[in-house]
């Protein structure tokens, strides 16, 4: 990937890519699919730098949505982050909107007959752009080990998100 | 409830909001129902629910549909602004260490990041498992064909998704709302399917 690529990109886009992205997800992380798209397959950003802001997103207070933030401020700096952190701020205050709407179509069978639709293409589209980050370090039997100790460590509950990254981390160097 | 008490009140939740959505809804429940009593158990609820569909940020929208309760859309900014504040503040900075730390050992960080993307991987399945799981176990158990429907729906859309993405580089929104119509489409048939009639049922 050619380094300055992002600097190549001007700062409206990225926000529009981030709010496009934010759009079409009911979740925090959901728009990473679409932002790997537009970013990583485009040269303009790393599976290493999504991976690495993700992290940051993860273990840092707040929503993890805020891996965008961590994102932008990586490829596009201060404005990057904070055009980022509009951009995702947008979408959800949209509720204002519609929630007097939704009291009309709540429980209405097409509209949750699309957000299940949505869902479920969000969930494999995921599990794609979570191929493409394991295939960028190396698929071996140390990085499966890792990513299913990661699982299993999450589904307790019991430990917290910092502990399982500062495991892995460990793991890694301890790998080398 | 002034403002500047509204936006501190935030801050303060955004400060422990560690773990997702979960943390969050307990802490809220503590400030916003116990505490403030700004809504009831079942108005947090509902409005949790109503956020679950809300594009975007689950925790945004929940914090300014409860700051609009409390003081109309400048309770609502005030509150998302009190949500973010310290979250923002301490990715940046975190953002920004690790840039340095990169370029003074960017041996160790290399070896150590070999081990945080394949553990991001495992919490992302996480995420995957999510998005599934209200409809292939949905808390009512399933009992009948359109239930079963559904859940066949889910891993047919995932699967598909997952299948159509690399083989055809479609764009990801319209792989998304394609997936979308045919739910649209599948739930419109099923409506119209009436229950089927029981042999042993009565005249």
């Amino acid at each position: 990937m050619n380094p300055s690529a992002m600097n190549d990109v001007p700062l409206w886009v990225w926000t529009w890519l981030v709010l496009k992205a934010s759009l079409l997800t009911t979740s925090g992380t959901g728009n990473v699919p679409s932002l790997h798209a537009d970013l990583v397959e485009t040269g303009h950003a790393t599976d290493a730098q999504f991976a690495e802001a993700f992290a940051i997103g993860q273990v840092t207070p707040g929503p993890g949505g805020l891996w965008v933030v961590s994102l932008g401020y990586l490829l596009k700096g201060l404005p990057g982050a904070l055009t980022a952190l509009a951009a995702v701020c947008l979408p959800p205050l949209g509720v204002l909107l519609i929630r007097r709407l939704h009291e009309r179509v709540q429980g209405n069978p097409l509209v949750n007959g699309f957000l299940r639709g949505l869902a479920a293409a969000v969930a494999g589209v995921t599990l794609v752009t979570l191929t493409r980050l394991l295939l960028s370090v190396g698929i071996s039997a140390t990085s499966i080990a890792i990513a299913l100790g990661a699982l299993a460590l999450s589904l307790t509950k019991r430990v917290p998100i910092l502990v399982i990254f500062a495991l892995a981390a460990a793991a890694g160097l301890l790998a080398r | 409830m002034r403002l500047y008490t509204l936006f501190y009140i935030f801050v303060r939740i955004g400060a422990q909001a560690f773990g997702g959505g979960a943390t969050l809804l307990a802490l809220l429940h503590r400030e916003t129902v116990e505490r403030y009593g700004y809504l009831t158990e079942s108005e947090l609820a509902t409005a949790w629910s109503l956020c679950a569909v809300t594009p975007g940020i689950n925790q945004i929208a929940i914090s300014a549909l409860i700051g609009h309760r409390v003081r109309g859309v400048a309770g609502a900014l005030v509150a998302v602004a009190g949500l973010l504040s310290v979250g923002s503040l301490v990715t940046i900075g975190v953002t920004f260490g690790y840039r340095e730390m990169q370029a003074r050992a960017g041996d160790e960080i290399e070896a150590a990041l070999r081990g945080v993307v394949p553990a991001t991987v495992g919490v992302g399945l996480i995420t995957c498992w999510q998005l599934l799981r209200p409809q292939l176990l949905p808390k009512t158990p399933v009992k009948d064909a359109k239930g079963r429907i559904g859940q066949v729906q889910a891993l047919v859309l995932c699967a598909a998704a997952a299948a159509l993405l690399p083989l055809t580089r479609l764009p990801v929104v319209l792989l998304l709302l394609a997936s979308g119509l045919v739910g649209v489409v599948v739930a419109w048939v099923l409506s119209r399917v009436k229950p089927a009639v029981r042999e042993d049922a009565q005249p």
